[in-house]
């Protein structure tokens, strides 16, 4: 009973601070907006990720453009599922490429080596060459393609070498016209392919976790508060258990965690049209486990540190390392930060979230509650043993 | 009939003692003075008593229950006035006596009184809905009395309760103090004024260096160091005869000249007085004004440690 007298108390008391109102309810609704919309045209819809044309410059010298090769070449570029993606144009030298590029005329180009018929011949491998432009994607967009079109090649003339050239002149063409005809570039996301989350999606979920990791230091600001203004001497003055204490001052931290969690989710529903998937009670499973951790943090930062002001400190790097290495702020495609993040908290709710959003799935999802659930369990246990053995004392 | 029994305690700071065997009695009804320059123990021996410290040796029993086997049973019986202000400021008067009232198990109706009751009796009833940031010292003070009363303790423990306010609440908090104990609660009373405790007393104690040094009423304690008194005369053009005649007096025994000041030890003022003023006409010394200084606390605390209190 007395648990729940301080835990409400300690929730009103709380929510009379106007800086914790600000700093809990509306900042993160402020940011889910301002990063929602400054980098909407970043992340977007499946149909809005693919990337325009890539204007690709074809460098043939005259010995090889009439040959087989330049054929195929020709079939494959035309091909309605390529021709979508890029636009040809010929080219007969090296530097008028490059000035291309330069200017802006062309965004990638490509180097028929004269060669190249004589290679394949010779059942070498056959390889083109890139002349790189500025932008990095459609680099890679005109890579992609044209390594699809040599590696189609190379498949030929190895089973010419097995087969036999007429074996080979016996399979139907469909590989040659599949190859040129399906698109090579499928636009897909975690969860179920063909769908994709919005900027809103991605750091309402982002910053929902990092957000209700925040509750963890007005937690620990709460706990030195009660020795810093000495309330704490009278609290454990009272016929009740320091564990009494402790339990009631949590809960009413929980529970302002999880109305903030219910806010931001409502609100960006509401106001940002954010989908939050179809599985309600996970979001409140994912929520609570948040809590969890972000309570785990503020009671050990408030055990082990000082005084406030250091465990503040500590505890916003902590949360700031944790939602940047997770991707929270901008996705970080670096394999050993993406390993490092695997340990974090907002990785696997942000994983947990972004799962639901694009109705992956339940086992998916629950993979990623079940490893959040496990690095909760983790902090759990730290933060028991700080407490068996530093304690919440007045002194 | 012991309210309050101190057995032996001994407290340690690592390595350093800071009670030392504290053997302590405080009768039903009484109010108990604890006097003691900073560092004395009294902090730590009202912690013990109020189950907020752990004893490293001894027991200490509250109405014969003991505080180590029965800590919640003992603190429900304790309200604690601490030396520091434990109010939530951003809570009403109101909200911070019925949040501590609860704790202590307060209920319904019987909350609703107590607590209006309690804000009553420190005067602050026109000020419940105020938050205690808008208060001053003196209110503050006595909210956080309020906050230590509402289920009426059988014993008050309060720790320099008055420190920094102004005369007026002062004496509001002293006159509650002693309506408190009319009331039927015992109180352990802790100062730097000696005035004060002396005042409200009825028994005191000072405690130096974790022990107990000297206990009893104050009428007790002034005996022990009566046996001489002060007269301290403020004079014009005091000269070697006066000074040499007044050291032939068979009683005095010792005075001392400081810019027009001139004080004479004796083992009686009130017997020589006279004599003094006698001598001091006779060599035609003009006297501005006079002052008979008896024993206090203070001296007998000098006395016994060589130390003032407040050092």
């Amino acid at each position: 009973m007395n648990i729940w007298h301080i835990c409400i108390f300690e929730l009103r008391r709380i929510l009379r601070i106007r800086s914790v109102l600000l700093n809990l309810f509306i900042l993160p609704l402020l940011l889910i907006f301002i990063l929602g919309t400054a980098l909407s045209s970043t992340m977007g819809t499946a149909k809005e990720a693919i990337p325009d044309p890539v204007r690709v410059g074809i460098i043939q010298t005259e010995e090889n453009s009439g040959g087989a090769i330049s054929k195929a070449l020709n079939t494959f570029v035309t091909s309605p599922a390529v021709a979508d993606m890029m636009k040809v144009q010929n080219m007969s030298t090296e530097e008028e490429a490059v000035s291309a590029l330069r200017h802006g005329d062309l965004d990638f180009a490509v180097i028929v080596p004269s060669d190249l018929e004589e290679q394949i011949i010779k059942g070498e491998e056959a390889r083109l060459q890139w002349i790189l432009g500025k932008d990095g994607t459609l680099n890679v967009v005109g890579e992609t393609l044209f390594t699809r079109f040599t590696d189609e090649l190379n498949r030929q003339v190895a089973a010419a070498k097995v087969l036999g050239l007429d074996a080979v002149a016996a399979m139907p063409e469909h590989s040659q016209t599949n190859s040129a005809n399906s698109s090579y570039i499928a636009v897909s996301s975690p969860g179920e392919v063909g769908t994709s989350y919005s900027a809103s999606q991605y750091y309402a979920a982002s910053m929902l976790a990092m957000f209700m990791l925040y509750s963890g230091l007005t937690t620990s600001n709460s706990l030195f508060g009660e020795r810093d203004k000495k309330t704490l001497t009278r609290l454990q003055a009272a016929p009740i258990g320091n564990g009494v204490i402790f339990a009631g001052k949590i809960a009413g931290n929980s529970l302002i965690a999880f109305l903030q969690a219910i806010i931001i989710v409502l609100v960006t529903h509401w106001l940002y049209g954010v989908n939050w998937g179809t599985h309600p009670g996970l979001i409140v499973l994912i929520c609570v486990l948040i809590t969890l951790a972000s309570m785990t943090l503020g009671v050990t930062g408030a055990l082990v540190c000082k005084n406030a002001a250091s465990a503040s400190a500590a505890l916003q790097g902590i949360i700031i390392a944790m939602t940047f290495i997770s991707g929270g702020f901008t996705p970080i495609a670096v394999g050993f930060v993406q390993r490092i993040s695997e340990f974090t908290v907002n990785h696997w709710a942000l994983q947990s979230f972004l799962r639901m959003m694009l109705n992956a799935p339940v086992s998916e999802i629950m993979y990623s509650i079940m490893m959040l659930g496990l690095v909760c369990a983790l902090m759990v246990a730290a933060a028991g043993l700080i407490y068996r053995k530093a304690g919440y004392r007045y002194e | 009939m012991a309210m309050l029994e101190v057995d032996h305690v001994v407290k340690r700071y690592g390595s350093k003692l800071s009670v030392d065997h504290l053997n302590l009695s405080v009768g039903k009804g009484e109010i108990f003075g604890l006097l003691g320059p900073n560092g004395a123990g009294k902090s730590s021996t009202i912690n013990m008593i109020a189950g907020l410290l752990n004893m490293d040796q001894g027991e200490i029993w509250l109405d014969g229950i003991s505080v180590k086997e029965r800590p919640l049973e003992v603190k429900r019986k304790i309200g604690l006035v601490p030396q520091d202000l434990a109010l939530y400021e951003t809570m009403t008067a109101a909200e911070n006596v019925t949040f501590f009232a609860r704790l202590y198990g307060l209920r319904g109706k019987m909350l609703k009184e107590r607590v209006q009751e309690s804000l009553e009796f420190v005067g602050l009833q026109d000020k419940a809905k105020d938050t205690p940031s808008t208060f001053s010292g003196g209110m503050k003070r006595r909210l956080n009395i309020a906050c230590a009363i509402m289920h009426r303790p059988d014993l008050i423990i309060m720790d320099e309760p008055t420190v920094g306010i102004d005369p007026q609440s002062r004496n509001h908090i002293l006159e509650s103090v002693r309506t408190l104990n009319q009331m039927g609660s015992t109180i352990i009373y802790t100062s730097h004024y000696m005035e004060e405790v002396a005042a409200i007393s009825h028994r005191v104690a000072i405690m130096d260096q974790g022990h107990i040094i000297a206990c009893g009423t104050e009428s007790e304690l002034r005996e022990r160091v009566a046996s001489e008194e002060k007269i301290v005369l403020t004079t014009s053009g005091i000269g070697p005869n006066v000074v040499e005649e007044l050291k032939l007096h068979p009683r005095v025994r010792a005075v001392e000249v400081s810019d027009d000041t001139l004080t004479v030890t004796l083992p009686s003022a009130q017997q020589d007085l006279q004599d003094m003023l006698f001598i001091c006409s006779k060599h035609e010394i003009s006297i501005q004004s006079l002052k008979v200084e008896e024993p206090d606390l203070e001296t007998l605390f000098l006395n016994l440690t060589g130390r003032s209190l407040r050092d």
